[in-house]
Formats: C-alpha cells, sequence, structure tokens
C-alpha cells in the first residue's frame, strides 16, 4: 500500500500524468523519459485498475488495454452511483452494494493526481466496480408477468418472477410499460429480458448477434395477453392482432421502439435504443457481461 | 500432340464437374442425412436460413431468431438431429409443403409429417410446440395461433 500510494501520487516524478505509452521498463512517464527515477507506477496503477475490476493483468505498459481499462473506471466514476465493498479476501460475488460518487474523473485515458487518489482510496476500502443491471421483480408490477418459458437465467441472486434488465430500463419496464398496459387492459408475458453474450458451452447453429440492445438489458420480447388471447408474432404478422395490443404498442412507441417496425419484423421486441457504435453501449455491455459471469450481486428493484 | 492433350483436359475436366455433381446433391445432402436419422429412430428438424451474408450485429430481429434457435439446439437433445438448408435445398428435397419465406423450421415427427412454420422463430413457445408434436402431444389450438401447421410432407 505505501509504495502504491508513493508511485501513484507520482511524489518522486513531480505532477505527472500517466497517458498511453508510458512504461516503466523505458522510465517513460507522462510521455517524457526519466532517466535515474526508480519506480513501476504503470505497474501499479494496472494493479489498482485490476483491483477495482476493468482490468486483467499487469504487465508495467501503458497499452491499448491500460488506457480502456482506465476509460471505463472513468466512465463508471461518472455513470454509477454505487459500487461494491468486499470483505478483505473475498469475491464480488459475496460483495455488498453501498451508494458512491466520484468528483473528479479528469482527462479520458489519462490518470492524473486525482484519478490515482480515487483509485487509491477505492483500494484500500475494498471497492469494486459492478453492473448497471438490476433484479427487477415484476410480481410487484399489476400487468407485467413472466411467461411460462421465461427462463430464469441461472444467477444466485435471481429469484422467480425476477428479470435482469439494466436500471435504467428497469424504470421504462415498470412505469412506461406497466402504465400502458393497465390503461390499454393487457398483461405482458415476458419472455426475456438481458441476454448473455457469445457462444453456449453446447455449440451454436447459427451466430449470435453482437450488439442486441438484450445484452446490455435495455430490451424485452414479450407477448401481448388481452383476455384469452395471446397475440403472437403470427397474429401481427397476418393483421389479427387485438385492438388493445394496437393501443398499448402505439402508446409505448412513443419513448421507445417496437420491433414490429424492424425489417423483417420481430413484433414481440421492445427497446429503448442504446446506440450501439456509442461509448455507453460499449461500457455497459462491459459491466454487465463481466459482472454477469463474476456472479456479482444485483440491486433488487420493486 | 497438342490436339490430344486437349480433348484429354476437356475430358478430365467433365469428369471432375459429373463427380462433384454427384457428391453434392441438390439438397445439399440434408436428404442423406435425414434417412440417416430417421433409421436410428431420431427425429429432424429443418432449420430453413437463406443463403447470404450475416446481417449487422445489432440486428435485433436476427437476434432474437438466433438465440431463439440457439438455445433450443442446446436443449434439444441426442433424439433430434438439427439441420441447416438454404431456401432452395429445401425447394430440391420436397415438393410439399412449399414455404414462401426465406426463414423457416419444420419439426419432423416421421418422414411423412411435419409441423411447419413459414418464417423466422420468434416466441420460445414454437420451439416447445414442436418439440410437443415430434413427441405426439399437441394442442392443436395453439397450433394455428402461433402459425405453425401440420404438413403431409412428400419429398422428390
Ligand atoms: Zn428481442
Amino acid at each position: 500500500m505505501t509504495i502504491l500510494s508513493k508511485t501513484l501520487d507520482f511524489s518522486n516524478l513531480g505532477q505527472v500524468s500517466l497517458r498511453m505509452g508510458d512504461n516503466d521498463a523505458q522510465h517513460r512517464w507522462g510521455g517524457q523519459l526519466h532517466h535515474g527515477v526508480t519506480g513501476n507506477p504503470v505497474r501499479q496503477l494496472q494493479a489498482a485498475l485490476v483491483a477495482v475490476g476493468t482490468l486483467n493483468a499487469t504487465d508495467g505498459a501503458f497499452g491499448h488495454d491500460t488506457e480502456t481499462a482506465l476509460k471505463r473506471f472513468q466512465w463508471y466514476g461518472d455513470h454509477m452511483d454505487y459500487r461494491l465493498k468486499l470483505a478483505p479476501g473475498t469475491v464480488p460475488a459475496s460483495g455488498m452494494i453501498v451508494p458512491y460518487s466520484m468528483s473528479a474523473t479528469g482527462v479520458r485515458g489519462v490518470c492524473g493526481q486525482a484519478l490515482a487518489a480515487e483509485l487509491i482510496a477505492w483500494r484500500g476500502g475494498n471497492f469494486v466496480t459492478t453492473t448497471p443491471l438490476v433484479r427487477l421483480n415484476v410480481a410487484g408490477l399489476s400487468n407485467v408477468e413472466p411467461s411460462d418459458t421465461f427462463t430464469t437465467l441461472s444467477y444466485p441472486s435471481a429469484q422467480n418472477n425476477e428479470i435482469l434488465v439494466h436500471g435504467d430500463f428497469a424504470e421504462v419496464v415498470s412505469s412506461t410499460m406497466d402504465d400502458e398496459a393497465k390503461r390499454a387492459k393487457v398483461i405482458l408475458d415476458i419472455n426475456q429480458a438481458f441476454r448473455v453474450a457469445g457462444i453456449q458451452p453446447s455449440g451454436a447453429v447459427v451466430p449470435p448477434a453482437k450488439k442486441s440492445q438484450h445484452l446490455v438489458g435495455h430490451a424485452v420480447d414479450l407477448n401481448i395477453v388481452d383476455g384469452e388471447t395471446t397475440n403472437t408474432a403470427a397474429m401481427f404478422k397476418n393483421g389479427t392482432e387485438t385492438d388493445a395490443a394496437d393501443t398499448f404498442i402505439e402508446a409505448v412507441k412513443k419513448s421507445m421502439r417496437w420491433g414490429g417496425d424492424f425489417s423483417p419484423a420481430d413484433p414481440v421486441h421492445f427497446d429503448d435504443y442504446l446506440d450501439p457504435t456509442g461509448e455507453d453501449y460499449g461500457m455497459n455491455y462491459f459491466f454487465a457481461q463481466h459482472c454477469f459471469h463474476a456472479m456479482h450481486p444485483m440491486r433488487l428493484v420493486t | 500432340m497438342r490436339k490430344l492433350r486437349q480433348v484429354l483436359g476437356l475430358a478430365i475436366l467433365v469428369t471432375l464437374l459429373a463427380a462433384a455433381r454427384a457428391q453434392q446433391p441438390r439438397s445439399g445432402g440434408a436428404r442423406h442425412d435425414m434417412d440417416a436419422a430417421f433409421h436410428v429412430g431420431k427425429t429432424v428438424v429443418l432449420v430453413v436460413i437463406p443463403n447470404r451474408r450475416k446481417p449487422s450485429d445489432a440486428d435485433e430481429s436476427y437476434g432474437d431468431w438466433a438465440d431463439g434457435l440457439n438455445k433450443f439446439a442446446a436443449q434439444a437433445g441426442a433424439g433430434i438431429k438439427i439441420l441447416k438448408v438454404t431456401p432452395l435445398c429445401l425447394s430440391n428435397l420436397l415438393l410439399e409443403p412449399k414455404l414462401t419465406n426465406q426463414f423457416a423450421i419444420l419439426f419432423f415427427r416421421d418422414s411423412e409429417h411435419a409441423l411447419v412454420y413459414d418464417g423466422m422463430v420468434l416466441e420460445p413457445k414454437i420451439y416447445r410446440l414442436g418439440l410437443a408434436y415430434m413427441r405426439h402431444e399437441t394442442d392443436e389450438k395453439l397450433d394455428s395461433d402461433y402459425g405453425l401447421q401440420d404438413k403431409p410432407t412428400r419429398f422428390r
């Protein structure tokens, strides 16, 4: 810890900010050579990023991976208002979700003094970054339910009646969608929400889509149930869906996308669209997928 | 001598082309694979997929379809043979039924009957109904609601 704080506040280097191209072995720090100065600040920065969960390994060279990891930590500070606190020697799966706010994240991809201090504080307090996903308990909603084909993802903290979605999208489901379903007098039978990325161990028949809204928890697939009638994709294709289904769709389309408008049509799909080419998509994807695999606890939203 | 070489070359080319055609039936070998599966008591699922470049990674319709199909395949078990065919390959394989979409699925109970969905499957219920059909446990009302049709099949 002493070494970490000494090297990360760079007291032996002056007001240096670590950046792309810096390298301990070459004594290049802050974009300049510092002959005669000892230390391994890049490796220490990397160790801190590994500790907070945005980097995999240390090598003493500030390259693309380190820059990405730093940007992830900075994005997290700007966008997330909670983090995990771990008991010493434990893994994130047994961490505790605690509120948090980061004051200054600085220039993206560059580690200045303030950010170094923040990382030291995180490491000292055993804090790690965590998932933007939440467990939405739909039992608390009047017009949303898991369908009989809904498969609860094998996730330790998820229970029956809980669907995994992004925290922002949970509000869309529990307010816009549930409210409009109530108004249209329909029930929303959820087939799928968050989707785990990649190929299943048993192999895939076809390659999966790599930039779906489901992968960041911003989409649901559902059937609209109107009394005894389940509005299926085939009914939308034939134009035989019920009036109440159309009423619901028209209402939610003011703030969401409906897959029935896509080509080819996907009438069971609804999302609130996070631009898949944007930074937010990439960051949410990383934290959602990475923390899912590491089995981070998720906030329960009712 | 030069003419003889040309004739020989042409003859070899014709022979090679004929051999290649014999090895690759117009149904892409699906008929052989289906017969082999039926022979050992398996049921067969034919997945019709257009022969084209993969759609964009942000295509949600493709993504929902691909995810559902992969999940079904992962859970299907050894008693079900899943075969991919192109629409052209399907029309070279079957006289009946005739399908109109680029995407489709046929759940074969035996070589003469299949539950057919002529389009992209986007609902897990369709796979559940297809499985029930192959096990002879079908609810006919649900079939029509979900766009599934029990069809007699006729091979070319
Ligand atoms: Zn979807």
